[in-house]
């Protein structure tokens, strides 16, 4: 029997990016729901991602308040991975934050052949400092330029002018996270829906100004066009 | 020359058809054609794999009436001044894109269209979005090569030396890649001959989904030395008949996405 060419076979690897703030103004109930949220929808994201064999999903957190630092120095399989609870204060440095991550989407140590990675960045505030010299050192990147990036606004003070900025695509505003319930819904949303249209994207024609690498599912519109009654944040 | 394609193993979950395609022709002279597409897939891309297999169909049928018209030298010369990659590559599309007319329903074609959030298309034949990989060899005299959107050209010499004959593609990145249903799409072709001094011992025509199984470059290059390695060792007859399974295996283990593969083997002088 002749053997199959080649040697080990690869399944394509998925980077998912927790990018949470932890100033200060997050500290007390905000970053205690966030917490809640993103351990509640993992078993979620679990099931999503076993459904796709041909897609290995990897997850890491990055914290910014003073500095920015990684809570997993390394992608972790969603299957293992487990959230360490995130603790707040401090000013607002979404710029290095970007920058990190952009540190970390560089070819390599990511491949050609990755899907398209998914990065969530979630803020209650304003950068403090130089949000543009992260977004610009993030989008030189290919797979910066190519991530699926969303923004949750976590209440009214929320700097949603720079959170569009990071999504880079009118399409799509950052969500609307003004009570516990909201943040709920929204984490679990971006864990499975988005994960499982990264996971298996099609291909699409190259075009001028593409807005997204991955064409996203409709969002549900109460993410982004809140009733703004049962507003606490 | 062999070719197969098989559904990928996330279609097959899907419930999706195989939206790549091959077809091959050769002419009692030793002229052989090979393309391979691989149509876009997605909601937005409902017919690409009608359009992948119009894709195929029309360099088939480009590239044998430049054969019948054109002798080796004339096509050599063609290449040299830098005209025939590109004049070839507008026949291809225009081939494509009639067929593409003759084939689409307007009413759906534009309730697709509409069903997308993104700026206004091109063109109708967006629905129909394809890559095109084709391999054009006269004789023992010269290869020509064009490629249009993503997959990969792999040329092994006898001594097992793989390179990528064709310049690198700067728009195939991510999930993003040229394509026939581009606005002059002509101008989206890369192309280049392989003179009789360059002709490799075994052609590697290959859709995406077949390198995206693989961890790197190397070990993608460890496929077409294996397979020139079987083909001496167990014949094209044998290689052909594995090939189908292999791929099915390739893609379960692997990217899941559909494998269309072509290959043309030098027969020894």
């Amino acid at each position: 029997m002749i053997t199959r060419p080649g040697g080990t076979l690869a399944t394509r690897p998925l980077h998912f990016i927790w990018i949470c703030d932890c100033s200060g103004s997050m500290a007390g109930e905000k970053i205690n729901q966030l917490n809640f949220a993103v351990k509640e929808a993992l078993p979620a994201m679990r099931k999503e991602a076993d459904e796709n064999p041909n897609a290995q999903v990897f997850v890491r957190a990055l914290r910014f308040s003073k500095g920015a630092e990684w809570i997993n120095s390394d992608p972790v399989p969603v299957e293992q991975f487990q959230w360490v609870d995130l603790s707040a204060g401090g000013p607002t440095d979404m710029g290095r934050a970007l920058s990190m991550v952009a540190d970390e989407l560089t070819i390599p140590p990511m491949t050609e052949r990755a899907l398209p990675p998914v990065l969530v960045l979630v803020s209650d505030g304003q950068p403090t400092d130089d949000f543009e010299k992260g977004l610009a050192r993030l989008l030189e990147v290919p797979w910066g330029r190519k991530a699926v990036r969303l923004a949750i606004a976590i209440g009214k003070d929320a700097d949603r002018d720079v959170l569009a900025k990071f999504i880079g695509n009118a399409e799509i505003p950052p969500f609307e996270a003004n009570n516990a319930e909201a943040l709920v819904r929204q984490v679990r949303w971006v864990s499975t829906v988005v994960l499982r249209a990264a996971s298996s994207p099609a291909s699409q024609p190259a075009e001028e100004a593409p807005a997204s690498n991955v064409p996203i599912p409709e969002i549900p519109v109460e993410f982004v066009a809140p009733s703004g009654e049962d507003d606490v944040w | 020359m062999l070719a197969a394609s098989v559904t990928g193993a996330a279609h097959l979950r899907a419930g999706k058809p195989n939206q790549d395609a091959a077809a091959s022709w050769c002419g009692e002279d030793g002229t052989v054609v090979l393309a391979v597409a691989d149509g876009h897939g997605g909601e937005a891309y409902s017919r690409s794999d009608r359009g992948a297999r119009f894709a195929v169909e029309a360099a088939v049928g480009a590239c044998r009436d430049l054969a019948d018209r054109l002798a080796p030298m004339a096509i050599r010369d063609g290449m040299a001044h830098g005209r025939l990659g590109q004049e070839l590559a507008r026949e291809i599309v225009r081939r494509w894109q009639r067929a593409v007319e003759e084939d689409r329903d307007d009413e759906e074609a534009d309730a697709v269209v509409r069903a997308r959030r993104r700026p206004a298309p091109a063109g109708m034949t967006r629905p129909y979005g394809t890559t095109l990989i084709v391999a054009l060899a006269v004789g023992r005299e010269l290869v020509l090569l064009l490629q249009c959107g993503d997959g990969d050209v792999l040329a092994v010499a006898g001594d097992g030396t793989v390179d990528r004959p064709l310049p690198p593609d700067d728009r195939s990145f991510g999930n993003e890649t040229a394509s026939l249903c581009l606005p002059e799409a002509w101008t989206e072709f890369r192309s280049r001959l392989l003179d009789a001094g360059e002709l490799p011992a075994l052609l590697l025509l290959a859709t995406d989904g077949y390198a995206n199984s693989y961890a790197g470059e190397e070990a993608f290059r460890e496929v077409a030395r294996d397979l020139l390695f079987a083909v001496g060792r167990d014949g094209g007859e044998a290689v052909g008949a594995a090939l189908p399974g292999w791929l099915e295996e390739t893609s379960a283990g692997g990217s899941g996405d559909d494998i269309t593969v072509g290959l043309m083997v030098r027969r020894e002088a």
